[in-house]
């Protein structure tokens, strides 16, 4: 699809919607949640537990007290501080899996599109505070990678990429295997923040091993229709998860199946993201920008607690 | 009656193979809409999708109703009406004084005899509709009210103006039966007649013609005794009904003062001659009714109406009737039994703008670049239904020719009856040769209702318009100029009358005028606007020269001027051409004009095309509906291309069964073909084949397969086989059905080899010449308003008969007008001779000479003219200024 070329910013930026989508991010970045999210000396949101534990410096005041390390302090007889490499160089990894299944929505916004947005707002988040920000975004078309990096510039345009990327053809999904599985190359100790549907299937056994090695968050997106059997009925539906056309019917037996699906799929979800705080379930209503802030935040300090008792 | 199905359009039968056509493209092409619900295969575990087949089915059997109601079918109803043709009767009735006599009990009191009868003989003419009635009234002189006739709304109108006191009064019972005869014997052509064999068969062949004789009295006056008639009647074999009204003995009258007002009722002595018309019936094989009252009266009318009952001719006439809708109602029902199948295209979460619409269709799916959008309507079908809905409503516009058509065109002949009319200038006299034109534009307009009024000094509508000329004939041919006491050429009474002469529903009207022109004065240029506006066209034909020809006088001289000069009657051809000009028509010159006729005719017509009412009489609404159902077809097609969902199949596209289709498309090709040469064939319209007719053909083939097995036939055996082929065609003949000729020659050359075999073993002679005849084309079957053309007829038989003196009345009047007899004799010839009837062997039975000698005495006296100048008389005023009026 054509469109005329953009101004600005966000001249690279070829599709309109896309265009809109991102500034509409862009104002709510700033305007509305900037502060709370960036204010004073808090410490990023994304900079959760340590990683590896790097030295100890003289305590000053205004660190947070509670990276003291006791131990240390009363040793020496004044206060010192922890200190974790990962404070000084975090790399916000988001991976997009731009699924079929996705490419619907019972309500205004497809599935699609609010994942987008999740997307790209963590990405602009992570921006604004000067992380480094990496994107893999997998589809059937093929896989696009935006290296990790500082430059605004860059990341906006990746993100209006991202907003601007195809549509994959529901049908035309061979050999895409949409599992969290990252790829080599992720660089270690990034946070992989994780945006796709549940896989089909529970992990592999390696799985455990290869999560280890990073810090990661998964997101989804879940319809209404998902949760319960949708009041319209009777007509022929194309599944694109199997290639098949069905005859959509509310009867017993469909509610029944329905069911028996969803308890499966949370199965399948919880067993590739074992602890809850490191996933997140966004419903179609309700804002889910909120969801996601939220989610930080109470991430945020959730690990630092984590941190604390350790 | 009989029906046969064609198909008015069979090539459109081709549009069958949409089917195959769109199942083809179904197979590769067709889809269903699909939404793009992830995950819902897993909540379905059984996909119990409505299943398309039957409910296709439906759709595609619609498809084939519509196509067969677009090679429009039809009914062809060939309706062989029986008409009941024989019964060609004369109702006598008496008119004389007793007929007053107020013996009959009306609803209403006591009411006379004529008041009696006339309802009752009203509606024994209404019960026969098929039947040809003349009327003859009688008193003391007995006339001819009207010829045989089908016009029965007018004789019916006759006989509602029937009033005592028309004629001079009297019973003139013999009189009335010979002129009943005489009705008789002019009526029928013989070729309506079953051939001379079959009538052998069916003796005497009683119920073709009959008389009612409805009377009250004795015979009391007249020219011809009752036996005498009666035994006229009997030697021709006409049935005689008689019916004697009223009751013997004393009966109330009424009584009249001198004003003529009804001061009362005296009982009078009534004698009806009972014996004398039992006689009269007993000896013609008629039947005699004593009607007293009113429920004899009907009972007697009733007994004569199912006693005459004769099945003679076969009326074929086609109707078409379309039978589209048989085939679209249907078609529109099975369409909306499978409406439900629609609903798995449009229906379904289109409201919801985030699901994506995509179309499986040959085994894959596609998803349109925007989603979401409401459900689409099946705007196609919509307007394949309305289209299919608007063509039941039959649409017609525009109009196409028809072969039978109705013009509807009225033609009123005016006759000018001036004395002047009677000058020789043209040979023999005007009068003669204006009245031969008219008879002959008659016979050249057979389609056109003609009427005819006479003038002179004062006008008169003597014959309504007519598609049964049949009383305009009988007035042309003895309607003189001293019929009309008031003489004079007074063109401004004609025109009074003329516009009234016409029909409401007349369709063209057109006044012939033939006169010689001499108009008194010019008040007709007043009424000119009338007959324009009556959009009444007027064709003139002036008869005479310019030089004139001096007048016959009625005593015998000639007509002089008060200075004793002879007066010289010139040809004014001004006031004709005045009128034809105001009008539109045209003039001609009988003199100068050749092939007047025709001319005559040719302006008719040309004057008919300009009148606008015309000029759709030929022509009527064309039926639209095809172009409607077609459209509606391809609509159609076209969403069971797109709309109607197709079964939804991810997973083949093989070929096999395609090239199935096609070979399915193939025959069904072939098989529209073979329906098509099915119904080009003209259907088979033949009459029903009555079970003698079958035994003649069995008898036939028995004879033949005998033949044919016998190693030396014999003379005997070829005697056979000629006798039964003569045999068939007289049986086939009798049905009026077609002879096979091969039959008829297979027996000629059967005669030919027997006789050389054998010639004395039987009548070879006779079989010969009655296959001979056989094989002569057959007669031509008249229409039931047939009159036998006059000039077609011959005359043969009348020329062998003796001709009679002229009654001495009548030879006053002709003997200064040599035309006059011929017109005579052509009154008698008028709707030709009916030669069973009137038989010239029958002069020579010694006991009828006298009978038919006194009967040709009366016979010239008893025209309908003859009845109008006896009724006129007293409407006329008797005090006229003397004028010279010619």
């Amino acid at each position: 699809m054509k469109a005329p070329p953009a101004s600005g910013s966000a001249a690279r930026l070829l599709d309109p919607r896309a265009r809109d989508a991102l500034r509409r991010l862009e104002w709510r970045l700033h305007h509305r949640r900037a502060e709370s999210l960036t204010s004073g000396g808090q410490r990023s949101i994304f900079r959760g537990r340590g990683m590896e534990f790097d030295q100890v410096v003289k305590y000053v005041y205004g660190d947070d007290i509670r990276d003291v390390d006791w131990n240390v302090t009363a040793r020496l007889g004044e206060p010192y501080r922890k200190v974790f490499v990962e404070e000084r160089e975090v790399t916000v990894f988001v991976v997009v899996s731009d699924e079929p299944a996705l490419q619907f929505g019972s309500g205004a916004l497809s599935k699609r599109e609010v994942l987008l947005e999740l997307a790209g707002f963590t990405m602009l988040l992570a921006a604004l505070k000067g992380e480094r920000v990496a994107l893999l975004h997998r589809s059937p078309a093929g896989d696009r990678l935006l290296a990790p990096t500082r430059n605004r510039t860059r990341i906006t345009g990746a993100v209006a990429d991202l907003f601007s990327a195809p549509v994959p053809q529901p049908a035309g999904r061979a050999g895409f295997a949409a599992t969290p599985v990252l790829p080599a190359g992720v660089p270690r100790g990034a946070l992989v923040v994780w945006l796709g549907e549940i896989p089909g299937d529970p992990p592999a056994a390696d799985w455990g091993a290869s999560r280890q090695r990073h810090d990661m968050i998964a997101i989804r997106v879940e319809d209404e229709w998902e949760r319960a059997l949708p009041p319209q009925g009777r007509f022929m539906a194309y599944d694109p998860d199997v290639h098949a056309v069905v005859w959509v019917e509310r009867t017993p037996a469909a509610l029944a199946a329905h069911a028996a699906w969803r308890e499966r799929r949370e199965r399948i979800w919880a067993s590739w993201w074992p602890e809850s705080a490191g996933r997140l379930v966004v419903g179609m209503a309700g804002d889910p920008l909120d969801a996601l802030v939220r989610f930080l935040r109470s991430r945020g300090r959730a690990t630092r607690a984590g941190d604390a008792r350790s | 009656m009989m029906e046969a199905y064609r198909l008015g359009a069979p090539w459109a039968l081709l549009g069958l193979l949409l089917v195959p056509a769109l199942l083809l493209w179904r197979y590769r092409r067709g889809g269903t809409p699909v939404w793009l619900v992830p995950y819902a295969a897993a909540w379905m575990p059984v996909s119990h999708a409505p299943s398309t087949r039957w409910r296709m089915l439906a759709v595609y059997l619609a498809i084939a109703l519509l196509v067969v109601a677009a090679a429009r079918p039809q009914r062809v109803d060939t309706r062989q009406e029986v008409v009941t043709r024989g019964s060609e009767l004369v109702l006598a009735v008496d008119l004389s004084t007793s007929m007053l006599a107020e013996d009959y009990a009306g609803p209403a009191g006591p009411i006379n005899r004529l008041e009696a009868i006339r309802p009752v003989i009203q509606a024994f003419i209404q019960g026969r509709p098929n039947d040809r009635i003349a009327i003859v009234v009688f008193a003391g002189r007995a006339y001819t009210l009207a010829p045989l006739t089908t016009d029965h709304g007018w004789l019916e109108q006759r006989i509602a103006a029937l009033q005592v006191g028309m004629l001079d009064d009297g019973t003139a019972l013999g009189d009335a039966l010979g002129i009943a005869l005489t009705q008789l014997e002019g009526s029928r052509a013989g070729g309506a007649r079953p051939p001379p064999a079959a009538s052998e068969t069916t003796p005497g062949n009683a119920g073709a013609a009959f008389v009612v004789l409805l009377t009250d009295g004795a015979n009391t006056s007249g020219t011809l005794t009752p036996p005498q008639a009666t035994a006229i009647a009997r030697h021709r074999a006409v049935p005689v009904y008689t019916i004697a009204a009223g009751r013997n003995g004393p009966v109330p009258f009424p009584v009249f003062d001198d004003a003529g007002q009804r001061t009362g009722t005296r009982q009078m002595p009534s004698s009806v001659d009972l014996e004398a018309l039992q006689i009269m019936s007993a000896q013609t094989s008629g039947r005699h009714f004593a009607a007293d009252d009113d429920e004899a009266l009907e009972a007697a009318f009733a007994d004569i109406d199912a006693a005459q009952k004769l099945e003679v001719q076969f009326r074929t006439e086609l109707v078409v009737v379309e039978l589209f809708a048989w085939a679209v109602v249907p078609a529109l029902l099975l369409l909306l039994a499978a409406l439900p199948l629609l609903r798995l295209g449009v229906a379904g979460p289109g409201a919801l703008p985030k699901i994506r619409r995509g179309r499986v269709a040959g085994g894959s799916v596609r998803f349109a670049e925007a989603s979401g959008g409401g459900p689409q309507l099946p705007w196609r079908l919509a307007l394949a239904a309305l289209f299919a809905l608007v063509a039941l409503s039959r649409p017609q516009w525009g109009s196409i020719e028809q072969a039978a058509y109705e013009p509807g065109g009225e033609v009123v002949i005016a006759l000018d009856l001036s004395r002047s009319m009677l000058a020789a200038d043209l040979a023999p006299s005007r009068m003669d040769h204006a009245r031969r034109v008219a008879t002959a534009l008659v016979e050249q307009l057979p389609d056109h209702r003609i009427g005819l009024v006479g003038f002179a000094g004062s006008a008169t509508l003597l014959a309504p318009p007519s598609r049964d000329p049949a009383l305009l004939r009988a007035y042309l041919a003895s309607i003189a100029p001293s019929h009309l006491r008031r003489q004079g050429t007074d063109l401004a009474a004609l025109l009074e009358i003329a516009p009234t002469a016409f029909t409401e529903e007349a369709a063209a009207r057109t006044l012939v005028v033939l006169s010689d022109g001499e108009s008194e004065s010019a008040a007709w240029r007043d009424r000119l606007a009338e007959l324009r506006s009556g959009s009444i066209r007027v064709i003139g034909v002036g008869f005479g020269t310019a030089a004139g020809a001096p007048v016959p006088a009625e005593d015998g001289g000639w007509l002089r001027d008060s200075f004793w000069s002879f007066v010289q009657s010139r040809l004014d051809l001004d006031s004709l051409r005045g009128l034809a000009e105001g009008t539109g028509g045209a003039v001609f010159e009988a003199a100068v004009t050749a092939d007047l006729v025709d001319q005559l005719r040719q302006a008719v017509l040309a004057a008919e095309d300009s009148q606008s009412i015309t000029v759709a009489a030929g022509s009527r609404p064309a039926d639209r509906f095809p172009w409607f159902i077609a459209l509606a077809l391809l609509l159609l097609a076209w969403s069971v291309a797109r709309e109607w969902p197709a079964r939804a199949r991810l997973d083949r596209v093989p070929a096999a069964p395609a090239a199935r289709l096609l070979l399915a498309g193939l025959s069904m090709v072939l098989l529209a073909g073979t329906l098509d040469a099915q119904v080009l064939a003209p259907p088979r319209l033949a009459p029903p084949v009555s079970e003698q007719e079958k035994e003649a053909f069995a008898a036939i083939i028995e004879v033949v397969a005998g033949l044919v097995e016998e190693p030396a036939p014999t003379a005997a055996d070829y005697l056979r086989l000629a006798e039964v082929s003569a045999e068939y065609g007289l049986v086939h003949r009798g049905h009026a059905h077609p002879i096979s000729e091969g039959v008829l020659h297979d027996g000629l050359a059967a005669v030919q080899v027997g006789r050389q075999l054998d010639a004395a073993i039987g009548d070879w002679d006779g079989v010969e010449a009655r296959l001979r005849r056989l094989l002569e084309p057959p007669p031509p079957v008249p229409e039931d308003a047939g009159e036998a053309d006059p000039a077609n007829e011959p005359l043969d038989a009348r020329r062998d008969a003796p001709v009679p003196q002229e009654s001495p009345a009548e030879g006053e009047q002709d003997t200064e007008q040599p035309g006059e007899t011929i017109e005579q004799e052509r009154l008698r010839n008028v709707g030709g001779t009916r030669s069973d009837l009137y038989d010239p062997a029958e002069w020579r039975d010694p006991t009828l000479v006298m009978p038919l000698h006194l009967l040709e005495q009366i016979r010239g006296t008893a025209s309908p003219a003859e009845l109008f100048r006896a009724t006129q008389a007293p409407a006329e005023p008797a005090a006229e200024p003397r004028r010279q009026l010619w």
